[in-house]
């Protein structure tokens, strides 16, 4: 789904990241279960999530950054 | 020896040719002749991505040294290899990094097809509401292969 709203949108960059290759990113980010979704250090979730959630927290995370 | 079993690649090949429309770029940033320690799994992402660019001439393989090549990289900070970008016209956007095997391996298909036909996996309605959004998002999901 990430890479779908970067296709849609140049302002989003989606990186999936395989952890087991990149275990301080992990540990960076507390990765504790997987699939987590992080979005510019904003928003965070763990699990896969249905579309409108996934775009509600990508919405969430623009207008905290927003906000400032 | 390959990764790709002949009736993979045969399966592949084939739905390659039904799906794929426009061209695709695929950039591949790794470790092009080093191997060991310094990068665990380029020379296997290496091998895996230029095998599926073998099956259709509309999968545009292009490879890149990370040291080698840095001067040509500048700008798409990358911060791990092997990186990944997928790519129709310019955009660096859409980015995997590591090996992408087991579990990754239909969704890098996926990718390389959306962005050939120009199709997307959200809905209508998620579509919009992405393409609203004007802020500058850096989306990360952190995956495992199985």
């Amino acid at each position: 789904m990430a890479h779908a709203a970067a296709m849609l949108n140049p302002r989003i960059r989606a990186d999936v990241v395989e952890i087991s290759e990149f275990p301080r990113m992990a540990q960076d980010f507390q990765v504790m279960g997987v699939p987590k979704t992080v979005v510019s250090d904003v928003v965070e979730f763990v699990g896969a999530v249905p579309e409108n959630t996934f775009v509600a927290h990508l919405k969430a995370a623009a207008e905290k950054l927003s906000k400032g | 020896m390959p990764i790709l079993s002949d009736k993979d690649k045969e399966y592949l090949r084939d739905t390659f040719r039904k799906d794929l429309v426009n061209d695709v770029k695929v950039i591949l940033v790794s470790r092009l002749s080093a191997s060991g320690p310094e990068c665990l799994y380029c020379p296997q992402t290496n091998e895996l991505l230029q095998e599926v660019a073998s099956l259709s001439d509309k999968i545009k393989l292009e490879m890149y040294d990370a040291v080698a090549d840095k001067d040509k990289l500048q700008g798409l900070d990358v911060d791990n290899v092997p990186a990944i970008f997928f790519a129709r016209d310019g955009e660096r956007n859409i980015r995997f990094y590591g090996i992408p095997a087991g579990n990754e391996f239909p969704n890098v298909l996926e990718a390389i097809t959306h962005l050939s036909k120009g199709e997307n996996a959200l809905s209508p309605q998620a579509q919009e509401e992405v393409r609203k959004i004007d802020r500058d998002l850096h989306v990360r999901v952190f995956v495992t292969p199985t």
